[in-house]
């Protein structure tokens, strides 16, 4: 791994010794020896630049003063970092940043955070030599999120740098020359930056400012609480803060084993529904006779449909969905109210993206034990992304991965069915016919075992055989469809062939890691704790014997089987993979309880809405794609909604069924005793930075399941395309999706994705549609609106489409029961 | 009588001597056809050390010992940046090399490529060179067909090959390191050094650069030897340089001569003396960014040792001469006003410093200057110089706090009498 012996040079700073690693700056040298240097254009993340001229030192035999932050250390280097005349240099430094920055600290949003002011404090640099006329500029707007104050900006170029060598984005430049120059974009459409927010805390003054946070609250009179981000499954760790009942703003907290202090776009800035929320009370009635009620009125509606329907039809008659987002705490809870309390076998936690009991040791093994930390995956010679555009997926993972690259032998692939497009992609594509994954997974095998290199897989097999350590995670592509637990296993073939391959070949063997990008932040969570059965066999306060399948779920509602459908935090008519059969099962059902907080298209149809409280207002936790634990914290806001705990508690009551915790922190603590990775926990001694649950198999174990997936019998069939309906539909998850969160917070519909049909030229003029031209979209089961685009990375024979487009959900053309969607497209009238 | 001594201009006068054939027909690219049959690499990186060519684009650094620091295992490839971007106020010599001789500048390249084993030769050219930029491409495009360029050079098995990239117009550019960052396609920003341009340079791999007059001195070196350009000059300042002789005398023009003559000697010998029989108030010995010399030492020897004891530098071989009647606090103006519109804008003392300077002479020269003005003016100068990335806010403060010293009764004159210079000025554009 890296744990090669690092030289270390010694070097005296202030006449304090210090050993530091060969090649460290000296700005780094300083601060391990406890000595602090000042720095503007500097940053962890960046090449040093030599810019602001703040952090000069005196070196010893050096002629003149030299820039600390460019300076690589020496052994036996001499070095002061505070004399009078460093100081002196300092502050002649600092009056020139100042000579053209107002003083206007008062209705500066940086006021107090800003390292300018700081620095200005702390060398007392109380009157101006300048009497000069101060250039100026108009404020302009970079990005509908990125307020721009020419006036105050001091050049330091951080986040020009940032958009060039961290994002690669190329979002700004500067513009002009001397003291003339100032920071721009190029004013052309450009691959969309899912990481221009992260430019505003690098500015070490209040030059660029969120548009959203702009004149909203002082930096020292915000609540402050750390948290994790719930937009996707990366689990960054963020800052909330709030004044007044409200959420105000939300900053990155540095973790450096999941986001390094990154965040993206999304995370940063769809907020505001928080502050906006649709739902204050509980509703009942359909369309337009729905109504506010009272939480005892809407508990009493509730309890009484459900004691009715389990007396007229049985316990089996109940069906309770959990959605990805919810705290492991809730579903702990959800279990058991749904098992033991009402007794109904008809339940189900999270996505349902993989149906675990089609195999369950093999495909939960994979899941668990195969798994590697954001850490372990950064670290590998070889990453893949397998049906998946991380970027979309996971952005700040993908970024981390593109910073892991620079400067290593690391190595990033993709095998989807399409070339992830942009600017940070991977450095290799390897492409599979749209819908075809488990054939392409049949032929890499194949080409693993006959050991020949050449033709369509050779280059991927090659990097496989190669890398001492290969991650991989798996994304939307894969598992969006009904054979996701087949293409699980393929994969898992595929990887226990490259074993075998190298255990022949005599190479040593490292980490082979398989980790899902879920869509939704405690999607790990959800996973874990609906087949909660096979990970704690035997503990008599959990059921053993399995419940139901999401689909089967659906299934058994349509055919009239459930009667009463109880969603809490899930959005099925957007998220499972068959629209039609969700709604068929809604038509079916005698009545519909959705517990959500903001209006979605099923909380539209529900028969009784409970409301509850928003994300920064819940406790409990999370675990994040890399299998890390993390703690959800409630910020200051006071809601008066309920949380999920408080109103199944509450309706367990109505319905004289015993009652039930509310307080995350038991849920969690009984649960710990049960889960061997997290026994050592309780809620309160969490550490901040969260804790890995390490699954890792033993050897003998591997071998064990090794076996099992030999075992398992899997064909890898080819599907073709019948002749009226040539094309595959590919469905993308975009992060910026039009999704409640995002409609119902500010500016975001200025970054949502249009609704587009992406197609090869070719598919385009065999299905006579023109570029921008509105189209038709059909499959037998229905069809949707689109946009045609014209996308080179897309693969001939498929059409990519977003698959959270409200108004043109894909899922309308998919049908459960289809291994491939097979669409045409045609011009629309 | 000082007499000229001419080696790179030796075609002055010589009708057509951009031309090849012209070239060749006085001895063109005979040095290059001696090196490649006759001297190994080595061979000739050890003659122009001993002939003790210096850089002549500012520095003075040995040629040479510059050719010696490319490391010699790496595997390639290796550039030659030939440093074209003449934009020091009062030098136009390498102008005249491009668009007089340009061939010899090409040999001096070939010569340099084959010496430290170059793969690339790249002519970065000052973007408003324009017939400058023609005439190389064109004297490139005569050397390919001639075989003097490109694959297997004269059937020695040596190739390197030239393109001619032209920048925007920057000054900063000129600097080496900037140079190399527009060269790569970037903002002319300078970069940060170590790694020097020997070791990582152009698209981080070993770069030469060298100015125009030094390479176009290479081929007369070869060909007539290094003892020959040995004894030419002074100790330490060995050989020739063409001094841009400006400002007000009586013949402005390009003068060659050995190091080591008088100043004085350039100045009334040569460029005719100070014009319209005024007294000289001081002058420039190396370019704007070189401190004045009052007119006491207008007797120091030309060389950069001399030069540099007298308190100034040679420079870039730029004597700007200015005359009794000189307005000093406006010509100063003009200068700072040229480093505030050309200072790249990358670090903050330069970027800031400059502006701040020149918005100071602005003031002053509008009548509204004050006392203290001149302490703060030095003391911006010291809070500048040896502070900026690069070494061009040291080329900016030069004029002013040498002039503030030598002529402060001038600067004086103007804010006690509120004097407002004769055309009423129009502040830099805000």
């Amino acid at each position: 791994m890296d744990t090669q012996e690092e030289n270390l040079v010694t070097l005296t700073i202030d006449g304090r010794q210090v050993s530091v690693p060969e090649g460290t700056r000296l700005t780094d040298a300083a601060k391990a020896a406890g000595i602090d240097i000042p720095q503007f254009c500097s940053h962890r993340w960046l090449e040093p630049l030599g810019a602001c001229r703040m952090c000069l030192v005196r070196i010893e035999k050096m002629p003149k003063l030299e820039t600390a932050c460019t300076t690589v250390v020496r052994e036996g280097m001499v070095v002061t970092t505070d004399s009078d005349e460093i100081r002196a240099a300092r502050k002649a430094m600092l009056e020139f940043h100042l000579l053209n920055h107002p003083l206007e600290c008062p209705v500066c949003d940086k006021g107090g955070e800003c390292e300018l002011q700081d620095l200005t404090e702390a060398y007392g640099l109380t009157k101006s030599r300048y009497v000069e006329d101060k250039l100026a500029r108009p404020d302009s707007m970079l990005t509908p999120f990125l307020h721009m104050n020419y006036k105050r900006c001091i050049l330091c170029k951080r986040c020009v740098r940032y958009c060039e060598e961290v994002t690669g984005s190329h979002l700004l430049k500067v513009d002009q020359r001397g003291a003339w120059s100032h920071i721009a974009t190029y004013g052309v459409e450009g691959p969309p930056d899912y990481f221009s927010g992260n430019v505003i805390e690098l500015c070490p003054v209040g030059a660029i400012t969120s548009e959203l946070f702009r004149f909203r609250g002082r930096s020292w009179e915000l609540g402050k609480t750390r948290t994790v981000c719930n937009q996707c499954a990366v689990g960054c760790n963020v800052e909330l803060h709030t004044r007044h009942n409200e959420l105000l703003r939300i900053v990155p907290a540095v973790h450096p084993d999941v986001d390094d202090g990154h965040l993206c776009d999304r995370g940063r800035f769809a907020y505001g529904y928080a502050n906006n929320l649709p739902f204050k009370h509980p509703m009942t009635g359909k369309g337009g006779e729905r109504r506010e009620i009272s939480w005892e009125e809407a508990e009493n509606t509730a309890a009484e449909k459900i004691a009715e329907v389990v007396e007229k039809h049985g316990a089996n008659a109940l069906g309770l969905i959990a959605g990805s987002g919810l705290t492991n705490e809730d579903y702990v809870a959800f279990r058991l109210i749904a098992h033991t309390h009402l007794g109904t076998e008809n339940f189900f936690i999270g996505e349902g993206l993989i149906d675990v009991g089609s195999n369950p040791l093999a495909i939960l093994h994979s899941l668990f034990f195969d798994s590697a930390s954001i850490g372990e995956i950064l670290r590998s010679d070889l990453i893949v992304s397998v049906g998946c555009d991380l970027i979309e997926e996971a952005p700040v993972l993908a970024l981390r991965i593109k910073q892991a690259l620079k400067g290593s032998d690391r190595k990033f692939i993709s095998l989807c069915a399409y070339e992830p497009p942009g600017y940070w992609g991977p450095q290799e594509h390897y492409c599979y016919d749209a819908g075809n994954f488990l054939a392409a997974a049949g032929e890499i095998i194949q080409v693993i075992e006959s050991g020949n290199t050449g033709g369509r897989w050779g280059g991927l097999v090659e990097n496989l055989q190669k890398a001492r350590t290969v991650a991989v995670i798996y994304g939307q592509d894969m598992l969006r469809h009904r054979n996701a637990d087949k293409c699980l296993l393929a994969l898992l073939k595929i990887k226990q062939a490259a074993i075998r391959w190298r255990k022949a070949n005599g190479i040593e063997r490292g980490h082979f890691s398989l980790n899902p990008a879920l869509r939704s932040a405690n999607a790990t969570g959800a996973l874990v704790l609906n087949n909660l059965e096979f990970l704690v066999r035997g503990q008599a306060e959990l059921p053993e014997r399995p419940h139901a399948t999401l689909r089967g779920l659906f299934e058994k509602a349509a055919a009239g089987e459930v009667k009463l459908l109880y969603l809490t935090g899930v959005n099925p008519l957007m998220t499972f993979v068959d629209r039609s059969l969700v709604e068929r099962a809604m038509k079916a059902v005698d009545y519909l309880i959705v517990q959500d907080v903001l209006t979605n298209e099923t909380t539209e149809r529900a028969d009784l809405l409970l409301p509850v409280a928003p994300w920064p207002c819940r406790e409990g936790t999370y675990v994040n794609l890399g299998w890390r634990l993390q703690r959800l914290r409630a910020s200051d806001i006071v809601t008066s909604l309920p949380t999920n705990l408080e109103v199944w508690n509450r309706l367990l009551i109505k319905l004289g069924k015993g009652s039930h915790s509310t307080t995350p922190a038991r849920i969690f603590d009984e649960i710990a005793r049960l889960i061997p990775a997290i026994s050592h926990l309780s809620f309160d001694t969490i550490p901040e930075t969260g804790s890995l649950l390490d699954f890792r198999l033993d050897e003998e174990g591997e071998r064990r399941v090794a076996e099992e997936i030999e075992k398992v019998k899997l064909d890898f069939p080819r599907y073709e395309p019948p002749k009226d309906y040539p094309l595959v539909l590919v469905q993308k998850l975009y992060l910026m999706r039009n999704s409640p969160r995002m409609r119902l917070s500010k500016k975001m519909d200025a970054v949502a994705p249009e609704p587009l049909a992406q197609m090869h030229p070719d598919d385009m003029s065999a299905s006579g549609v023109a570029e921008g031209q509105d189209v038709v979209v059909e499959s037998v089961n229905g069809e949707i609106r689109l946009v045609a685009r014209r996308c080179d990375w897309v693969q001939r024979g498929s059409v990519v489409v977003g698959n959270y487009l409200p108004e043109a959900p894909s899922n309308r053309l998919v049908s459960v029961d289809e291994n491939i969607t097979y669409i045409r497209v045609r011009p629309s009238q | 009588m000082t007499e000229l001594t001419k080696v790179v201009m030796r075609l002055d006068g010589v009708a057509e001597a951009h031309r090849l054939d012209v070239y060749e027909a006085n001895g063109g690219y005979k040095a290059l056809r001696k090196v490649l049959g006759e001297m190994k690499p080595q061979e000739v990186i050890d003659e122009v050390k001993a002939s003790g060519l210096r850089g002549k684009g500012g520095a003075g650094f040995p040629a040479g010992l510059k050719w010696s620091f490319v490391p010699q295992d790496h595997p390639g490839p290796k550039y030659l940046a030939c440093n074209a971007d003449e934009g020091e106020p009062g030098t136009f010599k390498d102008r005249w090399i491009i668009e007089n001789n340009p061939h010899q500048m090409i040999e001096g390249c070939i010569i340099c490529a084959y010496a430290v084993g170059l793969s690339h030769i790249y002519v970065y050219c000052r973007g408003e060179f324009y017939e400058g930029k023609r005439k190389i491409e064109q004297a490139a495009k005569e050397a390919y067909e001639k075989g003097y360029l490109g694959d297997n050079i004269l059937g020695s098995g040596f190739s390197t090959h030239l393109t001619v990239h032209t920048g925007a117009g920057s000054y900063e550019c000129g600097e080496e390191t900037a140079l190399l960052t527009s060269l790569e396609g970037g903002r002319g920003h300078p970069k940060i050094k170590p790694p020097f341009p020997a070791s990582e340079g152009a698209w981080r791999k070993p770069t030469v650069i060298n100015n125009v007059e030094t390479l176009a001195t290479v081929p007369a070196v070869i060909s007539q030897g290094a003892r020959w350009h040995a004894g030419m000059g002074t100790e330490k300042s060995k050989g020739i340089k063409m001094v841009c002789v400006s400002g007000h005398v009586e013949r402005p023009g390009i003068y060659e001569v050995e190091f080591g003559v008088p100043i004085s000697a350039i100045i009334n010998d040569l460029a005719g003396g100070v014009w319209q029989g005024r007294q000289i108030k001081g002058y420039f010995p190396g370019g704007s960014s070189t401190p004045v010399l009052p007119a006491e030492k207008v007797d120091v020897p030309y060389d950069y040792e001399s030069i540099a004891e007298a308190g100034s530098m040679l420079g870039s071989g730029a004597l700007i001469v200015f005359d009794s009647e000189t307005d000093i606090v406006r010509m100063a103006e003009v200068i700072t006003r040229f480093y505030a519109w050309e200072s790249c804008g990358k670090c903050t003392p330069c970027r800031e410093g400059t502006r701040w300077m020149l918005q100071i002479y602005e003031r002053i020269l509008n009548g509204g200057g004050r006392m203290e003005d001149l302490e703060l003016l030095l003391s911006i100068c010291d809070n500048l110089e040896f502070k900026s990335f690069c070494p061009f806010g040291d080329a900016a403060v030069s004029v002013v706090r040498s002039t503030v010293s030598l002529y402060r009764d001038e600067y004086e004159e103007y804010i006690r009498e509120h004097k407002v210079y004769r055309r009423r000025f129009t502040p830099v554009k805000h």
